[in-house]
């Protein structure tokens, strides 16, 4: 009996608030799937038990012509992962320099990139608007209702916040190696490809991934720019199923919601480890 | 360690790949010089310029690795936020977005008036004579005149009664007494005319009238007295019109008399050709008309084709044609069927270079230029034209936020609620986060699998799970569905709040249960013990020992996280909206944030001040970046700078 209380006060307190916290966490997620297969279009059902199993909502997304489910997809798997791999190729080789490199006005340059990253960049919207109807004007592919453009738009935007995430990551490798490879004659683009690249596969895979997962999420601009049904972005495509004013057809949204979900928590919960060391290095999900 | 110095293959990959981004970029900048884009064009010369120094000289080592991403950012964030910014010092906002020559054409293009009996043509629009460029067009007018004689072409006695048992359908039953035409006796009402055979009515032997007919009953005396006064408006049919009966004199006894009006119908046709100089009037003989007397074609006029037409589709109602001085002929509508509409007007608004007013050629008034991106009329100040133009008006957006109560007042709320929100949002999420890692911080039966549980929500899309939590939290929603309750989470202003704050939380505890358990950890375990041996009670080593370590090694984080939320606009945008709105019509709202407010005073539907709205971004922008700064002094981010 007195072992009981023990555990009780040992452990009995640390599985109640572990409990509550799991139910409060995966409760909204439970209504997701328990929609997703309901027939009704509201997102609750009359018992929060499934009571009937069926895939029409699955059906609307893959069947109805006028819901392009898989296109959206395609979309944002596309824009995503052309704008994560880009941006990291690109911000690696800043981030590097922002590192390793002895040059003149190098505080300032970091100061600058801090603050720019502190602007709010949904105020800049009309003058990116603006100067993407001008391109669109002479470039009709890379302008305003262009996926294209929209790509361009982002890779701009994820720059200030990988190059300062992968600048964590490459002061945290030891300069050593570095060392090393100048006193073998190497040239600082040198030791980038050839020593610095290669041991930070890992960790550009890792910003990859969470600049992917950011942009995922990126609803503003992207219903700015991609007006047009087929083009539009999952998380764009799927918000219309809910956004209606006096309808809401939560099943098919709930069941979209649910497959464009799932990769990326797979994905996430496989590389948590990695993620979570990134973050503590200094910067908050998107 | 081997090194590839200068290997043959990463140069010639070097050169192809610089080559190629330089090609792009070149034909990209033809392309914008070709469109007048020289702004955009520049920068890409500069873009190239950069390019071929960094790759292809060894001017600069960093500028090889800093290169691309400079481009990007400086395109795509530096300049807009620039642009951004320098908008707060000018009068930038609906009816006042175009810059002052184009607000001038503007007002002059629509200063018009059409003139007093709103003339129209139809108009088919081609080029006269041989030369393509000279824009002109056949106007057409089709007039139907009805003409009613004034005299009557025919009488006759009538007497005046009722039909069909109806005494409101007033009705005459007339005999052709003196045989001037093919009707001998008949009926007629206000839209029936009846025509009646002998043996149909009942005639009188004296008069030779028909006094009774099927259907028919006559007014007595005093029913007829009644009628006299109006009997000028009475009208009946007349065969199968347009012509008509009326009553020329009415009697109580005896016989009315009453005539017929004959309504005649002719076409007129006006026809001419105009261009902007010239006005040549045609005959219908000149013209070749279609099914509804519409010139299509004349002598010396072309008619364009749908492409041709589809050139001048954009400034077709810039082009003025020749009419009637001062009056000119304007296309209002662009060709459907071959056919456009035109209309008659002449210009009401003038603008003088020379003294910078518009002057009403009608009314006489002159309006000057206010200073403020109007022309208003001196003697009245509440009258200016529309639109205005962008004008330049220093601190004035900044001096509205303190002075204007309009704005001031729906601003200090939000701003207040902008510091609660992140302040709020930052302690619940570290407090619940902070509690889960101490609950798990020990070797716990399923621990693993509750980890994995907690951390989906900061897995999911936050997108997604936001605008679920939108659905849940509706007035029929799971949350008072499974809480039998039945508030209206999102709709008061209250429960709005703690709506977001709820949210928020969700979304953000796990982060910080991660982030706290990994640096739970990262405390020696001896600092515990120590204190253990001194005495200290589990409680006392938390409060006075753990904590304070925690709080240091997570200030930054939590500031940076404070950051954040100060901007966190997805979730109000997606959640509330910013609303519940503080009354009827405000823009702003209880949960709005400075940045979702921002937002909608840009971008709203009714009004969009883009001027005051870039203030408050520069008022975002310096609370953020201080914020920001100080968090990376405290964890001397920037210390080991060179």
């Amino acid at each position: 009996m007195i072992s009981f209380f023990n555990w009780l006060k040992g452990n009995a307190w640390r599985h109640a608030v572990a409990w509550v916290c799991v139910i409060f966490a995966v409760f909204p997620l439970y209504l997701v799937v328990l929609s997703a297969f309901n027939s009704s279009p509201s997102l609750q059902s009359t018992s929060f038990f499934p009571k009937t199993f069926v895939w029409d909502n699955f059906a609307v997304l893959f069947n109805d012509p006028t819901v392009p489910y898989l296109r959206w997809m395609m979309n944002s798997a596309i824009i995503a992962g052309s704008v994560s791999l880009a941006s990291v190729a690109i911000g690696a080789a800043s981030a590097f320099g922002f590192s390793r490199l002895r040059f003149k006005g190098k505080r300032t340059g970091l100061q600058a990139l801090l603050l720019i990253q502190m602007f709010p960049s949904v105020l800049a919207l009309s003058a990116i608007y603006v100067i993407m109807e001008r391109v669109h004007v002479f470039a009709p592919d890379w302008g305003l209702g262009t996926a294209g453009g929209l790509v361009l738009v982002y890779l701009g935007g994820s720059m200030g916040v990988n190059i300062w995430l992968m600048k964590g990551f490459v002061d945290s490798i030891p300069l050593e190696l570095d060392e090393a490879a100048k006193v073998d004659g190497a040239s600082a683009m040198q030791t980038y490809w050839q020593i610095f690249l290669p041991l930070a596969t890992p960790i550009l895979a890792v910003v990859t991934l969470l600049s992917f997962i950011g942009l995922f999420n990126e609803y503003v601009m992207a219903r700015l720019f991609l007006p047009d049904v087929e083009s539009r972005t999952v998380a764009v495509g799927l918000q219309f199923f809910i956004g209606g004013q006096y309808n809401a057809y939560w099943g098919p949204f709930a069941a979209g919601s649910l497959l464009a979900s799932i990769p990326i928590i797979v994905v996430f919960m496989s590389l948590q480890r990695y993620i979570i060391g990134g973050l503590t290095a200094g910067s908050v999900k998107g | 360690m081997r090194i590839l110095k200068g290997h043959i293959f990463a140069v010639i990959a070097k050169i192809i790949l610089v080559t190629l981004a330089m090609t792009l970029l070149g034909y990209l900048m033809m392309a914008a010089l070709s469109t007048g884009d020289t702004n955009i064009a520049i920068f890409l010369g500069v873009c190239i310029l950069l390019l071929a120094l960094g790759y292809f000289t060894n001017l600069s080592v960093p500028l090889k690795f800093f290169a691309p991403g400079l481009m990007f950012l400086v395109a795509f964030v530096i300049v807009p936020m620039v642009f951004t910014l320098s908008m707060s010092a000018f009068k930038y906002q609906t009816g006042n977005m175009l810059e002052k020559d184009q607000a001038i054409a503007t007002i002059e293009e629509q200063g018009t008036e059409p003139d007093p009996d709103g003339t129209t043509f139809d108009v088919v629009l081609g080029y006269f004579g041989n030369d393509s460029k000279n824009f002109a067009a056949i106007a057409s007018k089709v007039v139907e005149e009805t003409n009613t004689s004034t005299e009557p072409s025919v009488a006759f006695d009538a007497y005046v009664g009722y039909y069909d048992g109806d005494k409101t359908n007033i009705a005459i039953l007339a005999t052709d007494v003196w045989e001037q035409t093919k009707h001998s006796y008949f009926v007629a009402t206000a839209d029936e005319f009846i025509d009646l055979k002998a043996n149909q009515v009942t005639v009188d032997d004296m008069t030779f009238m028909a006094t009774k007919a099927p259907k028919f009953t006559a007014f007595t005396k005093s029913e007829i007295n009644a009628l006299i006064e109006t009997s000028a408006n009475l009208k009946f049919a007349y065969e199968n019109g347009p012509s008509f009966i009326v009553v020329d004199s009415m009697r109580g006894k005896g016989a009315s008399q009453v005539s017929v009006r004959d309504v005649t119908k002719s076409t007129n046709y006006t026809y001419f050709i105009t261009t902007k100089d010239k006005l040549v009037n045609l005959t219908p003989q000149q013209v070749t008309a279609n099914g509804q007397g519409i010139a299509v074609d004349a002598p010396d006029f072309t008619p364009f084709t749908d492409s041709q037409i589809g050139e001048f589709a954009n400034k077709i109602g810039n082009i003025r044609l020749k009419y009637k001085d001062p009056y000119f002929i304007r296309i209002d509508q662009l060709p459907s069927g071959g056919v456009a509409f035109a209309t008659v007007n002449r210009q009401s608004l003038d603008y003088d270079a020379k003294s910078d007013t518009v002057t009403n050629l009608i009314t006489g008034i002159k309006y000057t230029d206010d200073g403020r991106g109007n022309f208003r009329n001196p003697d009245n100040k509440e009258e200016y034209l529309d639109p205005g133009w962008k004008q330049g008006i220093w601190f004035e957006n900044f001096t509205r936020l303190f002075t204007d109560p309009k704005v001031r007042e729906p601003l200090i709320q939000v701003f207040l609620w902008t510091i609660s929100f992140a302040f709020l949002t930052v302690i619940t999420q570290f407090s619940l986060g902070l509690l889960v890692a101490i609950a798990m911080d020990k070797k716990l039966r399923g621990r693993g699998i509750y980890r994995s549980l907690m951390i989906l929500p900061y897995a999911m899309p936050s997108i997604m799970s936001i605008l679920i939590w939108g659905g849940m939290l509706d007035d029929n929603g799971a949350i008072n569905q499974l809480l039998g309750l039945d508030f209206t989470w999102l709709h008061d202003p209250t429960l709005a709040k703690v709506s977001v704050l709820l949210v928020n939380l969700w979304l953000g505890f796990p982060y910080f249960y991660l982030i706290s358990s990994g640096s739970l950890q990262a405390i020696p375990k001896e600092l515990a013990e120590s204190a253990s041996i001194d005495g200290a009670n589990p409680r006392q080593i938390f409060r006075l020992i753990t904590l304070p370590l925690l709080l240091r090694m997570l200030t930054p984080l939590l500031i940076a996280s404070f950051a954040f939320n100060f901007n966190n606009f997805n979730i109000i945008y997606l959640l509330t909206g910013g609303g519940p709105s503080f009354e009827f019509g405000s823009i702003a709202g209880a949960t709005d944030i400075l940045i979702s407010y921002t937002y909608k005073i840009a971008f709203g539907s009714t009004v969009q001040d883009y001027g005051l709205a870039s203030a408050i971004s520069v008022v975002i922008f310096i609370i953020v970046a201080s914020m920001s700064m100080y968090g990376i002094r405290k964890s001397k981010v920037l210390d080991d700078f060179a």
